[in-house]
């Protein structure tokens, strides 16, 4: 596959591009469930943009190799390799990440990070360590799981079995602690 | 099938159980840059950027184990409030904190005036700790026992009491005498105990005064301990208020904290003991 159409399909399946169109409200007929075919494709770059309001972005993501999954002509679920990119907290840039693996949900607006995951936050230097992360797009929080640690220019919490942040790490805590 | 759900319910239990039992829960550090200042055995956290430099940890142990090895206090319980100095530009010194919960405790350790070698303590247990670094200020909810031990001074001080207020020296500069508490203010009822020894030729003397009274204040640049309402005390040789509560005493102590005299006023008449059993 040329790099310039996987990267035309993942980023149809981040949900870049235009406005949605209206939503239509009469039902359509029960089509007839199409197979599945996966697909690889080479390094490249997608946004991620909400569904909501104007649409803010809520991550950007290269990868070095992907796999997607289509259904029919369309992309269902992305699986990354060699992952980095930007964590976005209401439009605006929070941190920063990299990962061995990613898994992105476009529709759920939910980014996996899977295998050494660091999110880094530059401006009060701020890194959060795992083996797991999954940030969630609606709300912008990062649920980290396995080894968690995060470190902070005057203190290193951790390890803890999980913990939960905002994009941009200025609150973090166990999950039964945290509010953001 | 009635009986085989009881059984079916205990079994799963006992699976649920199983599966976690012996397992103990893991416990996590937030430890400072440089390792001066550590909460420890940590099962719950948050922490909390704030807008002035400063973070906000709420921690949760069973107990949790907090240190500050610069200013030389250590406190345990089950929950902690905590707010730092961020550290990204200084060290990661406490503002305040806020202990509760379990059986809390606050400790004070500070290298003795009589022998730099080893250490005075300042043992303060209360079911609410609230320490304001700034101020050096201790708030203490009732019941409150206190507890100040110095092995090379020969001095040893117990008191219980209701709600209390004790201020504490800055660490820095170090005083010469090694006075630690500035005041302490112990609301009643009051019971008190306060042990010196002394050598003499060769052979340690003690002495200890003991008693009640229904408030407690003692102001270290006077180096006197006011007690009042009801007040009953006695030594090792006298029993100052033959039985019967006085309205106030007035106890002087000398640089080491020892008593020198006891004044006595109000009912059961005005009594005065000069030398202090020493």
């Amino acid at each position: 596959m040329k790099p310039w159409l996987a990267a035309l399909l993942a980023a149809a399946l981040l949900g870049c591009g235009g406005p949605k169109k209206a939503e239509q409200p009469t039902p359509e007929p029960e089509a007839k469930p199409e197979a599945k075919r996966g697909i690889l494709t080479e390094a490249g770059k997608a946004t991620q943009r909400s569904a909501e309001g104007d649409r803010p972005v809520l991550w950007n993501i290269h990868w070095e190799a992907a796999s997607l999954t289509l259904e029919g002509d369309k992309p269902d679920t992305g699986s990354f390799r060699g992952v980095s990119g930007d964590l976005f907290r209401e439009g605006r840039k929070a941190s920063t990440f990299k990962a061995e693996r990613g898994e992105a949900d476009g529709s759920a607006e939910v980014l996996e990070l899977i295998g050494s995951v660091e999110i880094l936050e530059t401006e009060h230097q701020a890194t959060l360590l795992c083996d797991h992360a999954t940030y969630e797009g609606k709300t912008g929080m990062v649920k980290a799981r396995g080894n968690v640690r995060i470190l902070y220019a005057g203190f290193t919490i951790g390890p803890m079995p999980e913990a939960w942040a905002t994009a941009a790490l200025d609150q973090a805590g166990t999950p039964d602690t945290f509010k953001p | 099938m009635k009986l085989l759900a009881p059984i079916l319910l205990l079994a799963s239990i006992t699976a649920t159980f199983g599966q976690s039992g012996g397992r103990a829960p893991q416990t996590f550090d937030i430890v400072g840059k440089d390792g001066d200042l550590a909460l420890r055995n940590l099962a719950t956290q948050r922490y909390a950027r704030n807008a002035e430099g400063t973070v906000t940890f709420t921690v949760g142990g069973s107990p949790a184990k907090g240190e500050w090895k610069a200013r030389g206090l250590t406190m345990e319980a089950n929950r902690m409030t905590v707010i730092t100095q961020d550290g990204a530009s200084g060290p990661t010194s406490v503002v305040r904190a806020t202990i509760e919960g379990g059986r809390p405790w606050f400790e004070v350790l500070q290298p003795s005036a009589a022998n730099a070698q080893t250490n005075q303590t300042i043992r303060l247990e209360s079911p609410k700790v609230d320490y304001t670094a700034t101020t050096e200020t201790i708030v203490l909810a009732a019941p409150v026992q206190a507890v100040g031990r110095d092995a090379a001074a020969g001095r040893l001080w117990n008191l219980n009491g209701q709600n209390g207020k004790a201020v504490l020296y800055p660490r820095e500069p170090k005083r010469a005498d090694g006075a630690v508490v500035r005041s302490f203010d112990l609301a009643g009822p009051v019971t008190f105990s306060l042990e010196s020894t002394t050598q003499r030729a060769g052979a340690a003397e003690k002495t200890t005064y003991k008693g009640s009274c229904n408030r407690l204040v003692f102001d270290d640049a006077t180096k006197q301990i006011r007690l009042t309402g009801n007040v009953l005390l006695e030594t090792d040789r006298f029993t100052l208020s033959g039985g019967k509560g006085a309205e106030s005493a007035l106890v002087q102590l000398d640089d080491q904290l020892k008593v020198v005299s006891v004044e006595l006023s109000g009912s059961p008449g005005e009594s005065r003991m000069q030398g202090g059993g020493r």
